[in-house]
């Protein structure tokens, strides 16, 4: 039995992206689940899976306390950092198409600017991660402490085997940049920002610059998922889950450790398996939202999502081919770079968005019927996800 | 991490590097750093080494194993310049080496090269193990540029 048009998503819910607030992460994750549930045309007793976000800390019990779910039949959260929340939508598909639970949320994002910031790692910044374990033993007591360090060396390792040039990573900044120009929703909405900008900027940890690196963020977006059947009852146009994969490299153990660490193989892997789920081929998707946690991961993820061969994504993000109006557009809220870093979904919440022909005139995608999302997470693990357009 | 440092303002005081979370897997391993040894987990039935210690052998799923002294030379397979200190105990280093080296033996490990010049490091750069006694830490591998 394939799942593939089985379950969609029927309501999405965002709180604003913030550098600054009041909220406690809990707050933000229950703002965006009320609004998800209402645009879902539901009510908060009409949800029985929750799928609580690893990178926010938050636990199922804290949905049912506070949303007041009285039947609460699945809950689940998984461990694969930027890629778990397109990983959680493999899962409740699996949930809802296998009779378990009716309407899942999802919710992620945290209070990432006023208090768990990534870049200051003092204790209790970010909830407890079990799979860093090899991490900090072998690789924080020598210096190697922060994502940035890490992804850099596997850039780093890319530009030495294929060539590539920190101006390919700004070509891709400066892109989706330009899409955030284009969103009032977007912290970056009133910047812009040039391919001399960005090489201009400081260098964070070689060859990543600061405009190669996502934005702390606060805030929460959720999403609904339903049976596509009982979908199409509800208010909003259909956004139909046609393909979803997830895949994990080995070993899991640090990006250092990779058999090659230029490519990601987790989301390889992924995207392979989306795409046989949906009976589609990259070259069947209209634009992609592609997990930017640093530039370089998206010129990877391009690669490792067949749009290209390996080592040739230098070349395939020229010519404003992933610009709106391009042959591939991606990233067209803004991204994690540009709009916000909400662990992920609002990538996810992005693609709905396109789908049902809600965002500003000015960048909806043309003809758009089927859009790639991707999620990276912890040590190139990837999850993948194609949606489509009930028409 | 002081208030002040995550402002990023100056400090006086010392922190030191964080220690490594050893556990009863990788004693050995630390147990060879102490007395200036790099020793590298072994599979015992299929001979395969690997690196960061773990119970089973993903290759032949042994669990038997032991701790096969290493060469300690290699070279630089990938690198970075932190140009900003993410933890107060490097702070006074920046920009300093990160590099992930391959050791001849086919093992890849991280270490810090705080005396290695930024602007020189490169990828296939022979590096070789140096042992150090190092506050907070106590024995640690150091690898230096050799080339």
């Amino acid at each position: 039995m394939s799942i593939s048009a089985q379950t969609a998503i029927v309501g999405i819910g965002q709180t604003p992206f913030t550098r600054g607030t009041e909220s406690s992460t809990l707050e933000l994750h229950l703002d965006a689940a009320l609004e998800a549930i209402a645009d879902a045309g539901l009510s908060p007793a009409d949800i029985d899976g929750v799928m609580p976000n690893e990178l926010a800390g938050t636990i199922a019990e804290d949905f049912i306390l506070n949303l007041g779910l009285p039947a609460l039949s699945f809950s689940s959260t998984i461990r694969t950092g930027g890629a778990s929340f397109v990983s959680a939508i493999q899962s409740a598909s699996l949930a809802i198409a296998g009779g378990v639970a009716r309407n899942v949320l999802l919710v992620a994002g945290r209070r990432g600017y006023s208090a768990q910031r990534v870049s200051l790692t003092s204790e209790g910044a970010i909830p407890p991660h079990p799979v860093m374990r090899h991490v900090d033993e072998f690789e924080r007591p020598f210096g190697n402490t922060v994502a940035s360090q890490w992804f850099a060396q596997a850039a780093r390792r890319h530009m030495h085997e294929y060539g590539t040039t920190s101006e390919d990573f700004g070509r891709i900044a400066v892109a989706i940049r330009q899409h955030a120009n284009r969103n009032p929703r977007a912290l970056m909405f009133e910047k812009p920002l040039s391919l001399e900008q960005h090489q201009a900027s400081p260098l964070i940890a070689d060859p990543l610059r600061l405009f190669d690196c996502s934005l702390e963020t606060d805030g929460a977006t959720a999403i609904v998922l339903t049976s596509t059947e009982r979908a199409r009852d509800l208010a909003k146009t259909v956004v139909p889950i046609l393909g979803v994969g997830e895949g994990h490299g080995a070993p899991p153990t640090s990006i250092t450790q990779k058999r090659d660490m230029t490519g990601i193989e987790g989301l390889a892997l992924a995207a392979q398996r989306a795409y046989a789920m949906a009976g589609l081929t990259p070259a069947d998707m209209d634009a992609a939202q592609i997990y930017d946690g640093f530039s370089w991961i998206v010129l990877a993820s391009l690669e490792a999502c067949g749009f290209c061969d390996r080592g040739e994504g230098a070349d395939f993000v020229r010519d404003g081919r992933i610009g709106l109006g391009g042959a591939l557009p991606i990233n067209t809220s803004g991204g994690l770079l540009s709009e916000g870093h909400c662990s992920g979904a609002n990538l996810v919440s992005e693609a709905v968005r396109q789908l049902r022909r809600e965002v500003e005139t000015e960048r909806q995608i043309e003809h758009c019927e089927r859009i790639l999302v991707t999620g990276e997470g912890d040590f190139h693990e990837g999850a993948a996800l194609v949606l489509g357009r009930d028409s | 991490m002081t208030a002040n440092e995550a402002r990023g303002e100056a400090s006086d005081e010392i922190v030191p590097r964080p220690a490594p979370a050893v556990t009863e897997l990788s004693q050995g391993f630390w147990d060879a750093v102490a007395r200036q040894q790099l020793a590298i987990q072994r599979c015992t039935r299929c001979q395969m080494l690997r690196h960061y210690p773990q119970p089973l052998c993903p290759e032949c799923r042994s669990s038997d194993f032991d701790w096969a002294p290493v060469s300690g030379r290699g070279e630089i397979y990938s690198y970075t310049v932190a140009y900003r200190a993410f933890h107060p105990a490097w702070k006074e280093h920046v920009p300093y080496v990160i590099a992930t080296i391959e050791l001849d033996e086919g093992v890849r490990m991280v270490c810090d090269l705080l005396e290695a010049d930024p602007e020189r490091v490169a990828i296939g750069q022979r590096v070789e193990v140096r042992f150090a006694e190092l506050p907070g830490q106590g024995w640690m591998p150091r690898f230096e540029v050799i080339d």
